[in-house]
């Protein structure tokens, strides 16, 4: 088990976030800045339309903010272009979504090892990181299979598995329990809550769920695009 | 000389001396083969109880299936009483001189004559009109199957857009994205070329096999052909991958990947 570092692996300023639609502009974040602490498990809830997915996905560089900024470990990702935010994602951050969106036609093994070949890197290198990371999320006995042949939950591990290999400095995840029945989805908050214990794994994770949210050790709240307040869990 | 199309390049030289020699003759590909006889052998024709000795000097190749032999006009007159012509080849060094001579000579008594020149004019004037609305045909196909092919990258981009985009959401660049989107639409249009061009090399055989009583000679393929048609089939390809490279390029991540 690893302790809290303190140091900050994220940081959001002033993050804005418009949607234009035709003569229409919708302001879905309207100047949010936080801090998240290497080791954290932070959770972010608000109800539905408070921009939390928005936020995440901006955190995480999948999008990028009308204004403000994003730092991850003291870099500014905001204004990355494709080559270096390609490379980010690779290299240092774990994305889980909601739907897994897994490559249908790629097994488990092919879809945990996809961003190191993307990365370029020998698969031959990595045969102990995908036992142990199989072993982690339980899925051994099932490394052949598509996800087509997998249970929702069992898709999850994959997405989860995959969003680890690179041993990402944090872990997004994006309503991860959202699509699974209640045993499903405590047993992948478990599974969540176990990697960050033992690991030490910087965890953000959007939820709607009370439920899931106890896993965490922090819980952010967001409403109408602000932030208003937050507690700690664990 | 006749402006046969000669087994070998040197026959057409070697033909026209011997022909001034003595009795010679040339026979066509299809007859050399059915009969067994090869050049430089002696044949005897016969006529009027009387036998000729021939020297077969040579072959040439042929599609009609009533020109089996050639042998020299004297000799022809001489051993098979000749009188008349139903055809007459006749050199000169400058033919068309000899036609204005001719055709004063028949005046208004209907007669078929032409050059060389002009038998091929005629000739290339006859398949051009033939050819004319199947070149124009070709290049509707042409333009039908280009937009066939683009149509289908297209539609393929569509298809693949979200699995595009959990790519790119997982750390695929768009220069990778580039690469594997360009290098999809090469071997998609090699492998297609190499088919298309199989095909339709089988497809000319076949017609020559299915003829070959009646066309004895093979077709005479061009490689540039075959191998421009298949340039033209990888290059149809790429530029169809230039729509799905420019829209993955832009596309919105958040967009392609939130729902399913």
């Amino acid at each position: 088990m690893k302790a809290l570092n303190y140091q900050v692996a994220l940081e959001g300023k002033n993050i804005v976030k418009c949607f234009h639609s035709g003569d229409t502009t919708t302001q879905v974040l309207k100047g949010i800045s936080l801090k998240v602490m290497e080791g954290e498990f932070v959770s972010i809830m608000g109800q539905s339309g408070s921009g939390k997915s928005t936020l995440l996905y901006i955190l995480s560089g999948l999008d990028s903010p009308t204004s403000g900024s994003v730092y991850i470990n003291g870099t500014d990702i905001s204004s990355f272009q494709d080559e270096k935010m390609s490379r980010l994602r690779r290299q240092r951050i774990g994305f889980v979504f909601q739907f897994y969106n897994l490559i249908p036609n790629l097994n488990v093994e092919e879809n945990i090892m996809l961003p190191l070949l993307l990365d370029g890197k020998n698969m031959r290198n990595y045969k102990k990181e995908l036992e142990h990371i199989l072993q982690t999320v339980g899925l051994t006995d099932r490394r052949k299979h598509t996800p087509r042949q997998l249970s929702g939950g069992q898709q999850q591990r994959v997405a989860i598995a995959r969003a680890l290999i690179t041993n990402p400095q944090i872990l997004f995840a994006d309503e991860p329990t959202g699509n699974l029945d209640s045993k499903t989805g405590t047993e992948i908050m478990n599974l969540l809550e176990r990697i960050n214990r033992e690991h030490g794994q910087t965890v953000i994770m959007v939820t709607h769920s009370s439920e899931a949210a106890k896993s965490s050790s922090r819980i952010i709240m967001l409403r109408d695009g602000l932030l208003k307040g937050e507690e700690q869990s664990r | 000389m006749f402006a046969l199309n000669f087994t070998k390049k040197d026959m057409s030289e070697k033909s026209l001396s011997a022909f001034k020699q003595g009795r010679s003759i040339l026979l066509s590909e299809s007859c050399m083969d059915r009969t067994g006889i090869s050049v430089n052998d002696i044949i005897s024709l016969s006529y009027n109880g009387m036998e000729y000795r021939y020297r077969v000097i040579g072959s040439f190749k042929s599609r009609a299936t009533d020109t089996e032999a050639i042998i020299p006009s004297y000799y022809a007159i001489q051993d098979f009483g000749l009188q008349t012509y139903q055809l007459l080849a006749y050199t000169a060094v400058d033919p068309e001189a000899i036609m204005i001579q001719l055709r004063d000579l028949f005046g208004d008594i209907p007669n078929w004559s032409r050059t060389v020149k002009e038998f091929i004019t005629d000739a290339l004037d006859t398949v051009e009109a033939f050819l004319k609305p199947m070149r124009s045909m070709t290049w509707f196909i042409l333009l039908l199957s280009t937009v066939g092919v683009i149509n289908n990258l297209l539609i393929n981009f569509i298809q693949k857009r979200r699995v595009i985009a959990m790519y790119k959401s997982i750390g695929l660049s768009n220069r990778q994205n580039i690469k594997i989107t360009l290098l999809e639409g090469f071997s998609s249009g090699l492998i297609g070329a190499v088919i298309a061009v199989g095909v339709s090399y089988m497809e000319i055989q076949t017609i020559f096999i299915v003829a070959g009583p009646k066309i004895t000679m093979l077709p005479e393929l061009n490689l540039s052909t075959f191998l421009g048609a298949g340039a033209a089939g990888i290059a149809i390809n790429l530029l169809g991958s230039v729509v799905p490279v420019l829209k993955s390029c832009r596309m919105n991540l958040v967009e392609e990947i939130k729902f399913e």
